[in-house]
């Protein structure tokens, strides 16, 4: 099953992504995000990414429901209040907070399914059969690439300041206190890395306007191709129902 | 014979600085020019220009004509100094990187299929097909790299210091394979500090000076007469171990790449740590610093276990030079870059900035203390890095592949470096320059798949004339 769904064309896990972030949107809470989270929790799961998912669901959707509840309830509460240490709480906004935080979750996840379960050059290997021009591809994997070269860069330097003696402790301090003298080289280093791509392509004969072809292709039958028209048209559909609802 | 290039160069300027001019240069069919010079005479500027890079994504001003005999694009493959710089990050596999070229080409799988398979096997760099690019070792990132130059079959090759990371044996099957290309056609810019390379396969070498060409001829007529490197006088090292390494075993993922290796560098010695690309060198050296977890064995500095120790408690035992110095370098300035150890090891502002100012006295780079490291060439930076891991004193220092793209001033800063270490402590020098390992080197270590194949010294007269005799 794994493996299966990982030979999906990148454009059809794409279109399932954006069809569930609308429907997580557009279909009333609580049903609607609580169904799509569901849907997006499975379809990790079955692609080997399920714990990383869910922990990113979380991260996103906890600190979110904090925030909103402390200044919907406590800071600026509005509607009926109770006392709760001396302190006025509404408790209604609890649950507006925690329907806001389930949809951003349930986004968080469904997105989230894509991009760890594709590799990124997959997805714009799949995206240049479709047409996408050469500069566009070279941004897209620079984009999708984007956090895992920092945080290499970063591995970098850090390993270079350790090998001199800088102490890097445990603890969020700690990492707070190491990120200072790692931020100014990170930043400059990040710059030089995207100048050397820049030579790097044009030493490889890139030209941005122009197309590209692909060593790797990227599987798309016809079944695919017929559940991804599918797939737009309802988010179109959903879409528009969102709207005139 | 048909002219592939023609240059008539008066100035190459980067902002207000001439970095190279008055160059006539033409190259025919199945040429191979070598060029060389010392650091900073504008051996990678000709290059730059001569596959028509300078102008368009590395910004300079030319006053002068270039002229390619390849009215279309690509005019040239080119191989970049740092293999690192050749990776564009469109390719998840070595194979998918390769093909980027071609891909850019617009050709069809098929082609880009034959293309990416005809350049992986003239470099050398079939077997690692199907590898992840940033996994490599620096030696076979420089097979990558040729292969990527390769694979856009333009007719002309321009490569700037392409062995500088090969061992012995690759670098002379690199030099048969660079024959075959030309003998097929291929015309060669060959830039390389290594002498013994220029002299086997050039048609004729360039050497620049100051910007400038000092001399163009036959590589017999304008390199300097082979000289036999011997290792200099000096006290014998003692036989009291200052550095082991026992029982080895580290791996990454599922491969195995240290397998019960056991080594010793004695007190007042230098070290040479030979072997193929890939037989693990730099992973030991990464080992004993911390960076790469053992899975098994001890490492002792002066009889004390490290191995237990974190990474920043090892570096007042162990100082590491990386193999990619650019990638250590994170301060401002040059003086900052040297002072950063003995400030985070606690030393004063002061304290740091003299102990800084004294090392690079004696490695010979003051004048550059208020230069950003980021400005210099990257051989200059790996004498700053290696000023750096000096600095904080420690006992042991690891250099990895200090001599790669050095010119002789370099390599002789490097020597005193390495012999100032030598009264402080040991040095343990990964290279694959026998020449230099003869000369600044007590004694040698083989590696080979992941264990010491054979330990030599100097007083058994093995490490002899370029090859490692057993």
């Amino acid at each position: 099953m794994i493996a299966r769904l990982r030979r999906i064309n990148p454009l059809t896990a794409l279109a399932t992504a954006v069809l569930l972030v609308c429907a997580t949107y557009v279909v009333p809470a609580p049903v609607g995000p609580a169904l799509m989270l569901v849907i997006a929790l499975a379809l990790s799961s079955a692609s080997g990414v399920g714990r990383r998912v869910a922990i990113l669901a979380i991260a996103v959707a906890l600190p979110t429901w904090l925030f909103l509840a402390v200044m919907n309830a406590v800071v600026a509460p509005e509607g009926d209040t109770v006392r709760l240490a001396g302190i006025a709480v509404a408790p209604a906004a609890l649950v507006p907070a925690a329907w806001i935080a389930l949809r951003l979750g349930a986004a968080v996840a469904a997105l989230g399914w894509v991009v760890m379960m594709t590799p990124p050059l997959r997805l714009v290997h799949a995206l240049a059969q479709r047409g996408l021009a050469a500069w566009s591809q070279y941004l897209l994997a620079a984009s999708l690439a984007a956090v895992p070269e920092a945080r290499r860069r970063a591995r970098e330097v850090l390993d270079a300041q350790r090998c001199r003696g800088l102490a890097v402790g445990g603890g969020p301090l700690g990492r707070l206190r190491a990120a200072i003298p790692l931020a100014g080289p990170l930043m400059v280093s990040l710059v030089t890395d995207a100048e050397r791509h820049a030579i790097a392509l044009d030493a490889r004969a890139f030209d941005p306007r122009g197309k590209r072809t692909s060593l790797v292709p990227v599987p798309d039958a016809r079944g695919e191709r017929i559940l991804r028209t599918a797939l737009w048209a309802i988010t179109i559909v959903l879409v528009a129902w969102g709207f005139v609802r | 014979m048909s002219a592939v290039l023609h240059v008539d160069l008066k100035r190459v300027r980067y902002g207000d600085r001439v970095a190279l001019r008055d160059v006539i240069l033409e190259m025919t069919r199945g040429e191979i020019l070598g060029v060389t010079g010392p650091v900073g005479s504008g051996k990678t500027t000709l290059a730059l220009a001569c596959a028509g890079l300078l102008g368009r994504s590395v910004p300079a001003r030319i006053e002068g004509v270039m002229h390619h005999g390849s009215p279309t694009r690509p005019v040239a493959g080119y191989v970049f100094d740092d293999p690192q710089a050749q990776l564009t990050g469109l390719g998840g596999t070595v194979e998918e990187e390769v093909a980027v070229g071609p891909e850019n080409l617009t050709l069809p799988r098929d082609a880009i299929r034959a293309r990416v398979d005809r350049a992986l096997a003239a470099a050398d760099a079939t077997h690692l097909a199907h590898r992840v690019p940033d996994e490599l070792s620096g030696g076979e990132r420089q097979r990558v790299a040729l292969a990527c130059a390769l694979a856009l079959e333009a007719p002309l090759l321009v490569l700037d210091e392409p062995t500088a990371q090969l061992d012995p044996d690759a670098t002379r099957r690199f030099g048969e394979r660079l024959r075959a290309l030309a003998e097929a056609g291929t015309s060669v810019m060959l830039v390389s500090q290594d002498a013994e390379l220029l002299r086997t396969v050039t048609t004729r070498v360039l050497v620049l000076a100051g910007g400038a060409p000092a001399k163009l001829g036959r590589a017999s007529d304008v390199l300097p007469a082979h000289i036999e490197s011997r290792p200099v006088d000096r006290p014998p090292p003692t036989r009291e171990p200052l550095l082991q390494a026992e029982g080895i075993v580290a791996s990454y993922a599922d491969r195995t790449v240290l397998d019960d290796l056991t080594i010793d560098v004695p007190r007042g010695s230098a070290v040479a740590l030979l072997g193929e690309n890939g037989a693990g060198k730099t992973t030991l050296a990464r080992a004993i610093m911390g960076l790469v977890p053992i899975r098994r064995g001890e490492i002792t500095v002066n009889g004390r276990r490290i191995d237990q120790l974190p990474v920043h408690e090892r570096a007042r035992h162990v100082g590491l030079v990386f193999q990619d110095a650019s990638r250590q370098l994170f301060s401002r300035t040059v003086l900052e870059e040297v002072a950063f150890g003995p400030r985070a090891l606690g030393a004063s502002h002061r304290l740091a900035q003299a102990r800084a100012r004294e090392v690079l006295d004696a490695i010979g780079l003051t004048e550059l203390e208020r230069v950003h490291p980021g400005d210099l060439a990257p051989q200059r930076q790996r004498l700053v890095a290696i000023a750096a891991g000096m600095a904080s004193n420690p006992p042991v220092l690891i250099l990895d592949e200090p001599t790669a793209g050095q010119d002789p001033e370099g390599k002789r800063c490097i020597a005193a470096a390495i012999s100032t270490q030598r009264t402080r402590g040991c040095a343990l020098v990964i290279t694959h320059d026998l020449a230099f390992a003869r000369q600044a080197c007590d004694g040698a270590v083989l590696l080979s798949n992941g264990q010491a194949a054979s330990r030599v010294l100097h007083s058994a007269g093995v490490l002899h004339g370029g090859t490692l005799a057993m």
